[in-house]
């Protein structure tokens, strides 16, 4: 470093405030790692004691619940299938679109359209989403008075609604490994008679697959854990397990706010803890996969 | 399978190049006012770093178009599919179809990062329909060409980049063989190799000049005698007329 510059006038003084922004930095690490240390800790203090098949189906027997033959009363099962369901409704809804506008604003990025599109993802990126629930809220009105009086909160409209809030994820993961393949390797690509979409297809994407796996991840977890959205789009306290794309659902980040904010016993309260808890492992569990596919692929294909 | 000429006439020329310009950043960096490509011969196009080598091959096979800061004028006819094309008013649509004829093997090896097996498949399907015995007797045939044949056939599903550096850049040659070229651009394709391997190179160039038409950059005095039957001189960025030898 700055020892083996020769200039040894100001050298001392360099060293002096890199030692001190060094301490600095230590210490934002240390804080910043205790703080989640200690809310993780906590959770799993309040929240592994009541791990049991009782906090995920009541006084239901397991097998039944699972195959869906008794109702739950008490469990969180039926919010884990319904944070499931979410999810997989949100990831379907997104992926295509989100990874075909990420290729398109990294492919044709001169194009009129690329200008703005890649501004609007932006702004849908900063959307809070309170707002996007909102909006999913006033459309589900909007339908009602206009041409489907049936209309209602649903599972649909919830992943509907996650979905645009986790396509800015995917647009610009996408988006990001594509302007990062070497301009040599497109040189290759051109030289070798590929047109521009067997390029992409055979070459490019395969390439980046690594990189649009976790931004898939990362949007998986986002979808998971957001209770703005789907408590004003159909997520409900007591719905049982989910039973179709149109009717309304169980989630375990509504469970933890509902019950965080109105528990009537200290049962109750427990069971907060216990779905916190396996949101969490859920989440955890999601990333290291991420991580694991990460770190096997390396960047071939 | 691969495209063969025999017993053509002494000096045919398939190739013409005329009031070229290129220009990168709006500053013109090679000109070339008249020069012709003759069937079957080896160029060699000599001359210092910077002159201009490279974007003229790559003008061969409009390449530069792939640069967003090269602007060509001029005409370029080539005679591809035994019709005469102005490549220059080629739309870009049949971009590809000119690049697999007009082939192309740069100056360090660039094999794809996938298996030796993969590179020569994956744009012999993106060329062509074929099925599996033709893909696999001219995937075969490409690296008995290229000389590499015997020294992969065994482990075709090595990666590519295990290779060594010789090995690699006669896969990038016998990967462009493959698309069943008529005319070779190769910019300075041993300038990253050890003497045996450019010796070997040189012997294949040497070969190949009987079934393609060839275009090469080259650096060293000893190879332009050794390969070359027509000489382009090219100084600062003026590309002279091929010079028989």
């Amino acid at each position: 470093m700055t020892k083996q510059e020769p200039k040894p006038s100001y050298s001392p003084r360099r060293s002096c405030r890199t030692h001190w922004l060094q301490v600095y930095a230590l210490a934002c690490a240390c804080f910043f790692t205790s703080l989640v240390g200690l809310c993780l800790a906590y959770i799993i203090y309040r929240g592994s004691p009541t791990l049991s098949t009782s906090l995920f189906f009541g006084d239901t027997a397991p097998l039944a619940a699972i195959l869906g033959r008794q109702p739950i009363w008490d469990g969180i099962w039926p919010a884990c299938a319904g944070t499931l369901s979410l999810v997989a409704t949100s990831l379907a809804l997104a992926i295509p679109p989100g990874v075909a506008a990420g290729i398109y604003l990294a492919e044709f990025p001169k194009s009129w359209l690329s200008r703005c599109v890649g501004p609007a993802i932006d702004i849908l990126a900063g959307i809070p989403s309170i707002l996007m629930g909102l909006f999913g809220f006033t459309l589900i009105i909007t339908l009602r008075s206009l041409t489907l009086p049936t209309a209602n909160t649903s599972l649909l409209l919830s992943g509907l609604c996650i979905a645009m809030l986790i396509l800015p994820y995917l647009a610009s993961t996408t988006r990001t490994a594509l302007l990062a393949i070497p301009s040599q390797l497109r040189l290759t690509a051109n030289s070798l008679g590929f047109n521009q979409w067997q390029a992409i297809y055979r070459i490019y994407l395969p390439r980046c697959k690594t990189a649009i796996i976790s931004g898939i991840m990362l949007a998986t977890g986002r979808a998971a854990e957001d209770t703005a959205v789907i408590m004003l789009t159909g997520a409900v306290a007591n719905a049982g397990m989910p039973a179709g794309l149109l009717e309304r659902y169980e989630a375990l980040p509504f469970t933890i706010y509902y019950y965080s904010s109105q528990y009537q016993s200290q049962q109750e309260l427990n069971m907060v803890f216990g779905a916190a808890l396996t949101l969490l492992i859920f989440t955890t569990t999601i990333f290291t996969i991420a991580g694991k596919i990460i770190s096997n692929q390396h960047d071939t294909f | 399978m691969i495209h063969s000429n025999k017993s053509m006439p002494a000096n045919k020329i398939i190739g013409n190049v005329s009031e070229l310009e290129v220009a990168l950043d709006n500053k013109v960096v090679i000109k070339c006012d008249q020069l012709e490509i003759y069937q079957n011969k080896i160029h060699v196009l000599t001359g210092p770093s910077g002159s201009g080598k490279s974007t003229f091959l790559r003008a061969l096979n409009r390449l530069n178009d792939c640069l967003s800061n090269a602007r060509t004028r001029g005409s370029i006819c080539l005679q591809i599919d035994g019709k005469e094309t102005s490549i220059d008013k080629l739309k870009p649509t049949q971009l590809p179809h000119l690049r697999r004829k007009v082939g192309m093997v740069f100056q360090s090896p660039n094999p794809l990062p996938v298996s030796i097996e993969k590179n020569m498949l994956l744009p012999l399907r993106a060329a062509y329909k074929l099925s599996k015995p033709e893909e696999q007797e001219i995937t075969q045939q490409a690296l008995q060409l290229a000389g590499l044949w015997h020294e992969v056939k065994d482990r075709m599903h090595l990666a590519a980049d295990k290779l060594s550096g010789g090995q690699q850049q006669r896969l990038c040659l016998a990967r462009t063989l493959a698309l069943q070229p008529e005319i070779l651009l190769l910019d300075e394709p041993t300038a990253s190799l050890d003497p045996q391997m450019t010796e070997q190179i040189e012997d294949t160039i040497l070969q190949l000049a009987d079934r393609f038409t060839i275009v090469t950059v080259s650096h060293s005095l000893a190879q332009t005698s050794k390969l070359a039957d027509f000489i382009i001189k090219a100084e600062d960025g003026i590309i002279s007329a091929s010079q028989p030898t």
